[in-house]
């Protein structure tokens, strides 16, 4: 009878569940995609390395150059991991964040997390030039939370409101984005020129370190958001309904956006501000296994992890020795996907 | 001024369903709803009617927890409503607000299935029994054929159908709805309202709505409340209630009642300034 | 705003003042479209003309601002706002009290932009956002309820 939905129960009925039936296809798809990608992009770059080296390398078999072992583990791989993770974090912000507002052309930037990361980040870079750069996710992560807790503080009234919610987003990002101005306007030239490359949004240089500050939020976080994933389903039919429902709507919508926060302000903390992500990426996913947030959620953090990887060997090829951001990649694949979307939508 | 008709004790004969004590409802300060006492009959079909602005919508959502009450409480089978879990109280009240609206592209079933939610927890996900009653409410509001569909490929009254499957998949003994046949053509208002007067008889399921139809709210609804500006005119059934001395308190407007050709159920005509000379007039 | 002479003004003006003449005069025409698409067509407005005509009035006014004075945020989204307080939601109105207004709020967060950390002088731009974003707040706070 249920044609479209995959049903799991175990025998003693003990756990349930039920996805799309095209889930684990498009999941399994996505996973090999991403290794194809993943491996292309090691392989890549002045000291190119055949891609079955570099499996052998990963999986620490014997090739015949010792020198992969080091190019391989020191300076690729944390970079390519580093995008895919910032990616999947992104990406599972915006499907919140859309599934939250119930508006399809959310992002979490419009909680203000991206330009209070960089309004924090660039203070830091331009007012104290001395302090240690590792503290600069730190930093970042600080001002994305401070940020979307100060939005959200300001948009409650009786509730928070999704609508309400977006406009103080927009103001308070607005607000941050002319102090970030200001920072730059009269900053040193050269720790200016520095907070800019930041600000593009970039995996450049990332090592283990990185992913290693990254990795608990999203061990924690994207776990939650899975199980938070049908909370969305209910919150998507409106608050009255949701409230009729008796979903605890007010506790669920502040786990939800305390998740997008923490995912998109670990990222925004580890690669900058790598935009549009967290839009495109849970359209795809819609697109691929429908409205469920169940197949969801998942789907889109692995689309995003696909996109981030792939704008970072794109934005390393394209004009090769120059290296482009993959900040400014999807950007410019985003912004007129973004137009796309909002002339398809604009009878909606 | 304000009548209030005793309850004719031969047709109400059960325990309410809901009651309400002082129940005073407002929105940022402006007391809507003023210390009400009402019971809703166990098993019946209620009609809440009156004129625009009059708090009957208001009523409604404080009868389920969607508003807080400023003073006063609802009990739910003498437990009060606030005391009990939000999702205790959705396994026993439903709740159908006025023109929800679905997120793009959700299918028919995913939103029949979302009726489901407060049964569920965070591993049992997808019983048995929740596909079973899924089911269930799609087949009796016929919409199984249309499952698969997206809910904005649909009509308005097939979408509205939708709405009311997912509020019967909930499987509450109690259904609130609001204004269930606003924007629907007179064949599908007659389709939803004989829907849920069957779902009434066959599943005793205790229905209260908001209706801007009296006829109609006398053909289908077993006990009505009329109100006024945030006060109660009148209650009982519909032969008690349907008075020309009841409309034209509580809407202004003199009119007529004679018997329904039909259900033999009081019918409203009303008279209007045109209709003193309509003889004369083609 | 820094540096700008009197030339690019004279270059820019004649858009402007054109812009604005058209502008005033579909005062009318707009207030009809403010009731919805179908509402206008009923009073007999041919709306995708005035549309059409609105649009390029957009395109001049934005167009010879920026060529002007470079992006400059909230000027456009809060102006309107606060003018509705006063002069109502009728356009034939609105819009002229929003063009003075406007001049108003610009020359005091240029002022101010100028004074508050002489003698260097901070972009408008960002005056106007950080005057502006605020105002945009309240008013999300106290015109959208639940």
């Amino acid at each position: 009878m249920t044609n479209s939905w995959l049903v799991i129960r175990t025998q003693k009925s003990l756990l349930s569940m039920r996805i799309d039936r095209r889930v684990p296809w498009v999941l399994l798809v996505l996973i090999i995609m991403t290794l194809m990608v993943m491996v292309i992009s090691i392989g890549y770059g002045e000291y190119p390395i055949p891609p079955l080296d570099v499996i052998k390398t990963i999986l620490g078999l014997p090739t015949n150059n010792p020198d992969y072992n080091f190019v391989i583990h020191t300076l690729r791989l944390p970079r390519v991991i580093t995008a895919f993770l910032v990616g999947t974090a992104l990406a599972i912000a915006g499907a919140i964040m859309q599934g939250l507002t119930r508006n399809p052309l959310a992002a979490p930037e419009i909680i203000g997390v991206e330009a209070g990361a960089g309004l924090v980040a660039v203070a830091m870079i331009v007012l104290f030039p001395s302090v240690p750069i590792f503290l600069l996710p730190i930093a970042a992560f600080t001002g994305a939370f401070v940020a979307a807790v100060l939005v959200y503080l300001l948009a409650w009234e009786n509730g928070s409101s999704p609508i309400r919610l977006i406009l103080v987003g927009i103001g308070v990002g607005a607000i941050a984005s002319a102090l970030t101005s200001v920072m730059i306007t009269f900053g040193e030239i050269s720790d200016v020129s520095q907070a800019l490359v930041w600000l593009a949004g970039s995996v450049y240089g990332r090592t283990w370190e990185h992913i290693q500050a990254l990795l608990p939020w999203l061990i924690v976080f994207i776990p939650a958001s899975l199980l938070l994933a049908r909370e969305l389903n209910t919150l998507n039919l409106g608050d009255e309904v949701a409230r009729g429902l008796g979903s605890r709507v007010e506790w669920q919508r502040g786990l939800l956006l305390l998740t997008c926060v923490a995912l998109s302000g670990a990222s925004v903390a580890t690669a900058g501000t790598i935009g549009f992500v967290g839009l495109m990426a849970p359209h795809l996913a819609r697109q691929l296994v429908g409205n469920a947030h169940e197949g969801l959620v998942p789907t889109s953090a692995l689309v995003g992890g696909l996109i981030v990887s792939f704008a970072d060997l794109l934005g390393r090829s394209l004009f090769a020795p120059i290296e482009l951001p993959c900040g400014v990649v999807t950007a410019a694949v985003g912004a007129p996907y973004f137009l796309y979307l909002l002339y398809r939508n604009r009878n909606a | 001024m304000t009548i209030i008709t005793p309850i004719n004790s031969d047709s109400i004969n059960s325990e309410p369903a809901l009651t309400t004590r002082k129940l005073t409802l407002a929105y940022d300060q402006a007391i809507v709803l003023n210390e009400l006492d009402l019971a809703i009959p166990s098993g019946k079909i209620t009609a809440l009617v009156g004129s625009n602005g009059c708090g009957k919508s208001t009523l409604l959502r404080g009868l389920a927890r969607l508003l807080k009450p400023v003073k006063g409480t609802v009990y739910l089978d003498s437990a009060s409503i606030f005391k009990l879990s939000t999702k205790e109280v959705a396994k026993r009240l439903g709740m159908l607000p006025q023109s929800p609206v679905a997120p793009e592209g959700l299918t028919v079933r995913e939103l029949v299935a979302q009726g489901r939610y407060p049964h569920q927890g965070w591993l049992q996900q997808w019983s048995e029994e929740d596909e079973r009653f899924t089911e269930q409410a799609l087949a009796i509001t016929k919409m199984t054929e249309l499952a698969e569909r997206p809910l904005d490929s649909l009509s308005g009254g097939q979408r509205q159908r939708a709405w009311i499957a997912m509020a019967l998949a909930q499987n509450t003994a109690i259904l609130l709805l609001d204004e269930p046949t606003t924007f629907l053509d007179l064949a599908y208002q007659i389709e939803i309202l004989d829907l849920l007067y069957d779902l009434n008889q066959v599943e005793e399921r205790t229905i209260v709505m908001v209706l801007h139809d009296l006829n109609q709210a006398c053909r289908y609804a077993d006990f009505i409340i009329a109100l006024r500006k945030g006060q109660i005119v009148a209650q009982g059934v519909p032969t008690d209630v349907m008075t020309e001395g009841m409309v034209r308190e509580v809407f202004d407007v003199e009119s007529r009642i004679v018997k329904d050709p039909v259900s033999g159920t009081p019918m409203c005509i009303p008279i209007g300034r045109r209709s003193r000379s309509s003889t004369s007039n083609n | 705003m820094a540096g700008r002479d009197l030339d690019s003004l004279v270059q820019v003006l004649p858009y402007i003042v054109v812009g604005l003449m058209i502008a005033f005069s579909l005062g009318k025409q707009i207030t009809a479209l403010t009731l919805g698409e179908d509402v206008a067509k009923g009073l007999g407005l041919r709306t995708g003309w005035v549309k059409a005509i609105a649009s390029i009035v957009v395109v001049l006014l934005a167009g010879s601002a920026v060529s002007l004075a470079g992006p400059i945020g909230f000027i456009g989204l809060v102006v309107p706002h606060i003018v509705r307080f006063w002069v109502g939601v009728d356009y034939r109105w609105l819009l002229p009290y929003a063009a003075i207004w406007g001049a108003m709020l610009l020359s005091l967060a240029d002022l101010t932009a100028r004074l508050i950390i002489k003698p260097q002088e901070l972009p408008v731009g960002i005056m106007t956002a950080l005057v502006g974003a605020p105002f945009f707040i309240y008013l999300a706070r106290r015109k959208i309820k639940s």
